[in-house]
């Protein structure tokens, strides 16, 4: 797949993910009991680290090509120091809606599935930015 | 509009639709999420806490503020 593509697959693919609340039902034999919620959070928070990690390997490994655009790496090293701790935060806060489903911890869920979700809009950005004159992009 | 204008944005549409494919078929998925695939996300999850390698890989490392 050419680099085009391979940005175009990149960004609809974020954009789904911001888009996407899942549709299936769950089966509540499954380790989510039937939580809908508890369910969704987790496969943003999975999803959003993919999309995130894959980010900053592209600016890894295509530094040199990326550096008319110093934003960029700027941006990475944000995504770098801070993102252990969005995941540390949204799965503390996951645990404590699995114990306690109340409104509070599902308020407290969504603020910090949506900071986490906020890094996914602003790495969209750099993405078109870049646009297709860039290298390929080289993922795992 | 030139035709090969047109051809790229057919080909680069194409390569999406295949790329796509399968994400577009499991949300047209019918019935629930099986325990199998609940497992899976919630392994995927636990992968993520502190201490897990997620964040580990050379292209995790920043420079100091």
């Amino acid at each position: 797949m050419n680099t085009k593509k391979s940005r175009a697959y990149l960004i609809l693919t974020i954009l789904a993910l911001l888009a996407m609340p899942a549709c299936r039902g769950l089966d509540p034999a499954g380790v989510y009991g039937g939580d809908k919620i508890l369910y969704d959070a987790d496969l943003a928070i999975a999803t959003s680290y993919d999309t995130i990690h894959q980010f900053v390997l592209w600016e890894f490994n295509n530094r040199e090509a990326l550096s008319s655009i110093p934003e960029i790496k700027k941006y990475a090293d944000t995504v770098r120091r801070n993102a252990p701790q969005w995941f540390s935060s949204a799965i503390t806060v996951r645990d404590a809606y699995k114990l306690a489903p109340t409104s509070e911890n599902q308020a407290a869920l969504a603020k910090a599935v949506a900071t986490i979700r906020a890094a996914l809009v602003e790495i969209t950005r750099y993405y078109v930015r870049a646009g297709p004159a860039l290298g390929p992009i080289k993922t795992p | 509009m030139t035709p090969a204008v047109i051809l790229a944005l057919a080909d680069l549409a194409l390569g999406m639709l295949e790329k796509l494919a399968p994400a577009i078929a499991n949300l047209a998925k019918n019935g629930d999420v099986t325990p199998e695939e609940q497992e899976a996300l919630d392994a995927r999850v636990a992968a993520l806490r502190p201490g897990g390698t997620a964040f580990g890989g050379p292209e995790w490392e920043a420079p100091p503020e």
